[in-house]
């Protein structure tokens, strides 16, 4: 175990980082709110961490740091957007995402230029990653299980219901916007620390798409799927290495199946799976209703879809 | 709620530790190759990391068959005496992320010596794994900084940096007062030329008035070729990537420009092609073409193309040399020990040695040879009969 | 002068490609982000044909192929992937999300294929290198023929469409469609054969930009497509999802505003102003210039 431990170390690392942006993704989308700028706060923070790194931070103060900038602009950026639906959030926070892009390009010596920065001495190891993650994944859970979790659901379901409960939407979804951006730049330091570089490819456009296939694939209804779809996502390329170059093809597939068959993502799947198990173990109980199959229910009350 | 919550997640433990562990039973398992010290095993088993897909396929797949060429050669000659050399090829994919992947697992396997993938940006990836495991590694093309990282790394070609000059001679002596440079922005190597043309072109007699940039994905540089060509400048430098350079030519002579055009290596293969005769008279200096003089690079040439049916390129020839090079240090250690193998190799390169692209020497692991002009004309690339303008 | 010239092809380059991406997000709400790898294996379609299977065909049948394949391509999208999508969603928000990333996962396979059976070098649509006739009009201002046919087919095509939409028959079912799709089913308008063609004209016009870009830059790679399908989401939005005309315009607004930026500087931040007029746009007037208002703010 150790030997493949140690084959795949990178691998391992890289899952762990990509799952805490992951759930920057699963987070807001699961909310309703459409927000792509936690991949721009990974630029802002994968920067941070190398600049910061040169200038002798040490490293938890360096996350510290990252993480509350992040959410105190991602809170200020929302002021303005928050009000903005669906795709068309999605699509400022894209061009916000890329613009960091066209900046970092341009940047000079803080981000290096086309080149990038190398030599970042700041290290973290693997343990220390799954710690960060279960931290993360527990804020997370703690924020779905309690009030504010549940207010976000009854806002992406029906935003009047919302209202007349009382609730703020402007200021649940501008609070949720500002945790995404704070989970993306977190991903982004970690992982310029995990790689020891940052350079200005793999951002943007391109982010998004691997976020957002993540999220969506292992399931937007939890924190549970975002992890779910950074480890498919992430070991993919391994399981289906004799595929060969045609790799993409798989996944293309595999991605629409997925959307098409399961919005739920993996964790409807599952959900369907163990529901059916026990439909099998135990027959309906009385006063069930005939021919709704308990699994559908439970599915629909329970995760919802990306909304 | 929590009770239905807790099932799910246990679930997906139980099943995350059950994938790893299929992924971990069928993950390959380290190199056959024995540790011992002294002398050399019966078989040494070499490993590339190319980038067989993506951008970089182009160059990442005529590394490979230059591998797999020299590979044969060396076996065929029997230059390591009865010891055969083997080479596994693994694709980094022209994706940092993947190029880290396989070269993490690569370093833990111990291979006697790995090649490196050729774009700058897995190179950059691979480059720092490979140096905490002490593997001695030969990269080739890979010219970005951030590469040779460790006394156990090694660069198989020749900077564009260094070739730059004698392009530069060459404009001189073509007595253009003003060049207009057309750079990709986002691409270090070609904004480290403009720099060097800027900084240096006085020397030769010139200077740069104009510069524009473009992003080497971007398809439509038409408004930046405007630009460039209302500096009115006697020359133009193409500082861009593959099929930009075409595009540059054309729009250059559709905008009545008539003036000496230089390029970088990246106008080599073929690239100028769909340019027609706008490209004629563009010249950029190279480490080697096919046809360039010498024994060792004719004979190259001619069992390349009975092995692969095409001419080779530079890329091909410096994966050979680099093969070649790595079979010198193994021949010169008498052993797989990587403390032995890399002081051979570094041995071996300072003391040079002759391979495709000529006399090739190696200090603080980066190549040098002598850079040669290369001109386009009637579709087709030669070597200048004039080397020395 | 000449910097004009470049703006207006650029613009009517822009809108061609954009046309389609307009349609579909207008019409049925879907953001289709394989428009792009559309675009670009319409073209490599061509590239099989006249030089893998190397039968020599005239540029005109190569458009037409590429406008067929185009058209098919977005059709088997919309029937294999976006209906069954639509069909099985419980909610508009979950159809939308699910349709996008349907629409990567397509993108995926056409741009893979391409780049491995290219190995990721350029091609182009014809086995000649197409030459361009040069029209020279003094002081250093010149147009090629190839620019002309680009622009002239690009305002054509959009004018004669947006003509089309406002007021024929079919036109105007798809436009019912779009504001409001069950109603209009019980009007009897059927969703299923408009939402069909909006993306086989789609595709089609995909295909048509594909040729004719191949040809005006020389060739393609197998990610052409990306680059102008992040352009066209600028256009779209500039111009107000939906409407043909804002299409037209805002991509001449676009191209204008990146001519003038590369113009005047030295070209690194004019990949910039596609993205800073998205925002722009977002903040102060989020359905465009031309845009329905519905659906786009609280």
């Amino acid at each position: 175990m150790s030997g493949f431990y140690a084959s795949h170390l990178t691998l391992i690392q890289q899952t762990a980082v990509v799952a805490v942006l992951a759930m920057s993704f699963q987070v807001v989308l699961r909310s309703g709110v459409f927000s792509f700028a936690s991949a721009g706060f990974y630029v802002v923070g994968a920067y941070a961490a190398a600049d910061m790194s040169k200038a002798g931070w040490p490293l938890l103060p360096a996350l510290i740091a990252i993480v509350i900038t992040g959410a105190a602009c991602g809170y200020l950026l929302s002021i303005p957007f928050v009000r903005l639906r669906g795709l068309y959030l999605g699509m400022v926070t894209f061009a916000f995402a890329e613009i960091l892009v066209v900046v970092a390009d341009n940047g000079g010596s803080v981000t290096g230029g086309p080149v990038g920065l190398f030599g970042v001495t700041l290290e973290v190891s693997t343990a220390e990653l799954f710690l960060i993650v279960a931290v993360v994944a527990l804020l997370i859970s703690q924020l779905e299980r309690r009030g504010l979790g549940r207010a976000l659901r009854v806002i992406s379901i029906d935003e009047q219901l919302a209202r007349t409960m009382g609730i703020d939407i402007n200021r649940q979804r501008a609070f949720i916007f500002a945790l995404s951006s704070a989970l993306g730049a977190l991903a982004g330091a970690l992982n310029t620390v995990t790689t020891s570089s940052v350079a200005p490819t793999g951002f943007g456009y391109n982010l998004i798409v691997l976020g957002l296939t993540m999220a969506v694939f292992g399931g937007v209804g939890s924190w549970t799927g975002a992890i779910i779809g950074a480890i498919i996502v992430t070991w993919f390329p391994e399981v289906f290495g004799f595929v060969g170059n045609y790799r993409s093809v798989v996944y293309g597939i595999l991605l629409i199946l997925v959307v098409v068959f399961e919005p739920s993502g993996v964790l409807g799947l599952i959900d369907r799976l163990t529901a059916l198990i026990r439909q099998v173990r135990r027959p309906a109980p009385p006063g069930g209703q005939a021919g709704v199959p308990v699994a559908a229910r439970e599915i629909s009350a329970k995760h919802g879809a990306p909304i | 709620m929590s009770s239905r919550r807790r099932s799910p997640a246990f679930g997906i433990g139980a099943g995350v530790i059950l994938a790893m562990a299929l992924a971990a039973c069928s993950s390959s398992s380290s190199t056959s190759t024995s540790t011992s010290a002294q002398g050399l095993p019966s078989t040494v088993a070499l490993y590339s990391i190319q980038d067989l897909s993506g951008p970089a396929a182009t160059p990442g797949l005529d590394d490979e068959r230059g591998d797999q060429l020299a590979v044969a050669d060396i076996n065929r000659e029997k230059f390591l005496g009865s010891t055969k050399l083997t080479i596994t090829f693994g694709n980094s994919a022209t994706d940092p992320t993947t190029a880290a992947a396989v070269a993490s697992t690569v370093a833990a396997a111990h291979y006697p010596i790995v090649i490196g993938p050729p774009a700058s940006s897995t190179a950059v990836a691979v480059a720092p794994i490979m140096a905490k495991a002490d593997q001695p590694t030969i990269f080739t093309q890979a010219g970005s900084d951030g590469v040779l990282v460790s006394p156990y790394i090694y660069r198989m070609t020749t900077l564009q940096t260094s070739l730059y000059p004698l392009t530069m001679k060459w404009l001189g002596a073509q007595k253009v007062k003003t060049v207009a440079v057309i750079q990709d922005s986002d691409f270090p190597t070609e904004v480290q030329l403009t720099d060097e043309l800027k900084s240096d072109g006085p020397t030769y007699g010139f200077k740069v008035v104009a510069v524009e940039s473009v992003l080497a994905t971007q398809s439509n540089i038409a408004s930046a070729m405007s630009s460039v060509l209302a500096a009115h400048a006697q020359a133009l430098a193409l500082n861009v990537v593959t099929t930009q350079n075409a595009t540059a030519a054309t729009l250059a002579q559709q905008g009545g420009f008539k003036g000496p055009i230089i390029a970088e290596e990246s106008a080599a293969n073929g690239e100028l092609a769909p340019a027609g005769s706008a490209a004629n008279g563009i010249v950029w200096a190279s480490d080697w073409i096919a046809g360039s003089p010498g024994q060792v690079s004719a004979t190259f040439t001619k069992e390349y193309e009975a092995a692969y049916h095409e001419v080779p390129t530079n890329w091909a020839a410096e994966s050979y040399d680099a093969v070649w090079f790595a079979a010198r240090g193994l021949k010169l250690a008498d052993s797989i020990s990587p403390a032995k193998v890399q002081a051979a190799l570094t041995s071996v390169g300072s003391a040079g040695f002759t391979g495709v692209l000529g006399t090739i020497t190696v200090t603080n692991g980066q190549e040098t040879t002598k850079p040669l002009l290369i001109g386009w004309d009637n579709g087709a690339q030669s070597v200048l009969a004039n080397q020395n303008p | 002068m000449e910097q004009l010239i470049n703006a207006i092809v650029l613009g009517a380059v822009y809108c061609l490609f954009a046309l389609g991406l307009s349609l579909t997000w207008g019409t049925l709400n879907v953001l289709n982000l394989a428009h792009g790898a559309v675009f670009m294996f319409s073209a490599f379609t061509c590239y099989l044909i006249t030089q893998r299977a190397d039968i020599h065909l005239p540029i005109a049948v190569v458009l037409v192929v590429a406008v067929v394949a185009g058209a098919l391509m977005e059709l088997c999208l919309d029937v294999l992937v976006f209906r069954q999508i639509k069909r099985r969603s419980r909610t508009q928000g979950e159809a939308e999300m699910s349709m996008l990333i349907g629409s990567i996962g397509a993108s995926a396979i056409l741009v893979t294929i391409a780049e491995q059976l290219t190995a990721d070098t350029p091609f182009t649509v014809t086995a000649a290198p197409v030459k361009a006739s040069v029209y020279h009009l003094g002081s250093g201002v010149y147009v090629t023929n190839v620019e002309i046919v680009i622009t002239v087919v690009a305002l054509v095509l959009t004018v004669g469409f947006a003509l089309w939409i406002q007021r024929s028959q079919m036109g105007r079912a798809m436009r019912a469609i779009a504001y409001d799709a069950p109603t209009s089913g019980l009007m009897g308008i059927s969703e299923g054969r408009m939402s069909a063609l909006a993306m086989a004209i789609s595709g089609a016009t995909a295909g048509a930009a594909g040729v004719f870009l191949t040809v005006y830059l020389d060739s393609l790679t197998a990610d052409s497509g990306s680059d102008l399908l992040l352009k066209a989401f600028a256009v779209v939005v500039l111009g107000g999802v939906g409407s043909i005309w804002g299409t037209l315009i805002g991509a001449f607004i676009l191209a204008g505003g990146e001519t003038l930026v590369t113009a005047t500087t030295s070209g690194i931040w004019t990949s910039a102003v596609s993205f800073g007029l998205i925002i722009a746009v977002l903040l102060i007037r989020p359905s465009g210039l031309f845009g329905k208002v519905k659906g786009v703010r609280a």
